[in-house]
């Protein structure tokens, strides 16, 4: 009951906050858009329609038309939603596989955790984008992979958070009197230390959303995203490429929609760090 | 400060065995092995195929295999690549300083850009121009790579035309031509990050210019000037150089993508191409030498903390 009005309370908090607002005000017509475009849009994302290719926009297509007559709206519609997937699934599979580590590393200590710790250092050592396109590369895109790589390169720094947060908590009196009385090391990790360490971790993750969303639009605009012709914001931005003289519509839609949802998510982020946790997020390096 | 030095350099170099290791297993376990590529589709018989791991050495055990090219690499040879033919070492070291020049210009442009309006900024807090500064910072701060690299492209290809060359020229050739070729990718990767520079460089600015010392210099008869610009910036630097050093981490993603878009022939271009051809060769000697320029630089940040912020100096 006092946890949930707790957590109420920073909602509210996150929306009154000048840059969770200005966030949410910025990602509503890109949400509003993905739920109410496939109904008014009267043209398929895929379809081929070469009489119209290379129109600018117009009433009959909003945002213009492809090389290939495909119509751009309907096809920034459609590629929102696994803009949007791709990163939730991934910071999800990055917070839950590196929490589990760090709180393992934190709670065992000893040669666990100097194994479990030089892992996340290794990962820590290559650049981000890097690791991401290695795997992907080599495995192939599409969505399950792409929510792999960025969350294998998301992992440290969750890693990280928990096992710095376990090791802290751990020492308090509550948990020494828990694990005193009996409680098995699953119990106690799972109720008296992780809800000392989730305001930390979902910080992160937030934080984490805009990122994972710049490295997925990233990987689709070097040609390792879906598999075409199925809409994908970052590869629609690389197709622009070629045509930016004679077509320079065809870049404006993919670029603006990919940069309102990764300004919505950096104010977002923002707004959840100032209200939860400002120390945490800033200790870890959330750039 | 030496054992510290030691010990960052054996945790690089472990680190750098262990990624080796990794992409050199990996790329033995991939569909489609480098034997089967080699042997061609249709000529693909089990026979041929034994012949043509032989051949390879495929058929040795992983550790033996990595052992080899270890004890090759260290040499500096890396081998040939199974795509081009062409020797790895060689081509990475033509691709290398294309990309260092890059990234090396691109920082350069976004502290030019990036650390005075920053300054300015904290100096004028809340007046029209630093919130302005705030908005587009903001927004540039949100601003991919590859759509200001774009927006470059476009820039290059219509308004900036007649100086804008998309044949890259070395700069030991021509420096107007190289500059010509270099300086919009530079731009597209220096928009950006300049706007994180400008955010950090206030806000430690504005931190900074509240500290006692910044009041000791003042009643000492320093001109108001040089206490903004010497006491107070250089005790804001030690941040925002941590900053510009993680940022080398984005770069390097940076780099990958402005080569991709502007056809610069540099090691992040090199590296792409031969994912695409599952060229393991050059991706593991090309990854080795990006992870371990990259961990070079995080080590030179930790270096420069202390340098530059004298408070720093005692705690290490």
């Amino acid at each position: 009951m006092i946890r949930r009005s707790r957590f109420w309370h920073q909602i509210r908090a996150v929306v009154g906050h000048p840059s969770g607002r200005f966030g949410l005000i910025l990602i509503a017509p890109v949400l509003i858009l993905a739920v109410i475009g496939p109904l008014v849009i009267p043209w398929d994302p895929i379809q081929i329609n070469p009489s119209d290719s290379l129109v600018g926009p117009s009433a009959r297509h909003w945002f213009g038309t492809d090389q290939l007559g495909r119509d751009l709206a309907a096809r920034v519609v459609s590629a929102i939603p696994v803009v949007l997937w791709v990163p939730l699934g991934a910071v999800l599979l990055a917070v839950t596989a590196g929490s589990a580590v760090g709180i393992l590393a934190g709670y065992r200590r000893g040669w666990l955790e100097r194994l479990l710790m030089a892992g996340t250092d290794v990962l820590l050592a290559m650049p981000g984008l890097l690791t991401a396109i290695l795997i992907v590369g080599v495995f192939g895109g599409g969505a399950r992979n792409m929510i792999l790589a960025i969350g294998i390169i998301y992992l440290p720094r969750f890693t990280r958070i928990a096992r710095g947060s376990t090791l802290e908590v751990r020492g308090l009196p509550y948990v020494d009197a828990a694990r005193l009385s009996g409680t098995k090391p699953l119990p106690l990790v799972t109720r008296h230390i992780l809800p000392g360490i989730s305001s930390p971790l979902f910080v992160m993750a937030v934080l984490s959303l805009s990122t994972g969303l710049l490295v997925q639009t990233s990987l689709s605009f070097l040609g390792f995203g879906f598999e075409p012709p199925a809409a994908d914001l970052g590869r629609m931005l690389a197709n622009a490429v070629d045509f930016l003289v004679i077509a320079p519509w065809m870049a404006i839609s993919p670029a603006l929609v990919i940069t309102l949802l990764i300004l919505a998510f950096n104010n977002l982020g923002d707004a959840v760090r100032d209200v939860m946790d400002p120390e945490v997020a800033r200790a870890a390096g959330a750039v | 400060m030496i054992l510290f030095t030691a010990r960052r350099l054996a945790e690089a170099i472990a680190v750098l065995l262990v990624l080796t290791f990794l992409i050199y297993a990996i790329s033995t376990i991939v569909p489609g092995d480098i034997a089967q590529q080699m042997a061609g589709i249709e000529g693909a018989t089990p026979e041929r195929m034994a012949e043509m791991r032989q051949r390879l050495g495929l058929d040795r055990p992983l550790l033996v295999r990595y052992g080899e090219w270890l004890g090759n690499a260290v040499r500096g040879d890396f081998g040939h690549s199974l795509f081009t033919g062409r020797n790895i070492a060689a081509d990475i070291r033509s691709q290398f300083p294309v990309s260092l020049e890059v990234a090396v210009v691109s920082v350069l442009l976004a502290v030019i850009i990036g650390i005075p309006l920053g300054v300015y900024a904290a100096v004028r807090t809340g007046s029209f121009i630093d919130r302005i500064l705030r908005g587009i910072s903001l927004l540039f701060f949100s601003v991919p790579t590859f759509v200001s690299g774009v927006l470059f492209v476009w820039l290059g290809s219509i308004v900036l035309r007649s100086f804008y060359s998309s044949f890259y020229v070395p700069l030991t050739q021509d420096l107007l031509a190289n500059l010509r070729s270099i300086l919009l990718p530079c731009l597209a990767i220096a928009l950006p990050t300049s706007a994180a520079i400008i955010q950090m460089t206030r806000t430690t600015m504005i931190a900074s210019l509240q500290e006692p010392f910044i009041d000791t210099a003042r009643v000492k008869g320093a001109r108001e000037s040089r206490v903004r610009y010497i006491h107070a910036l250089r005790a804001s630097l030690g941040p925002v150089v941590t900053l510009i050093g993680l940022i080398f981490g984005a770069l390097v993603g940076g780099l990958i993508i402005v080569e991709q878009i502007f056809n610069l022939p540099g090691l992040g271009r090199g590296v792409l191409l031969a994912i695409g051809e599952r060229d393991f060769p050059f991706v593991i000697a090309a990854t080795l030498a990006i992870a371990g320029v990259y961990i070079v630089v995080n080590f030179l940040v930790d270096l420069l903390y202390p340098i530059l912020d004298p408070r720093q100096r005692e705690q290490t």
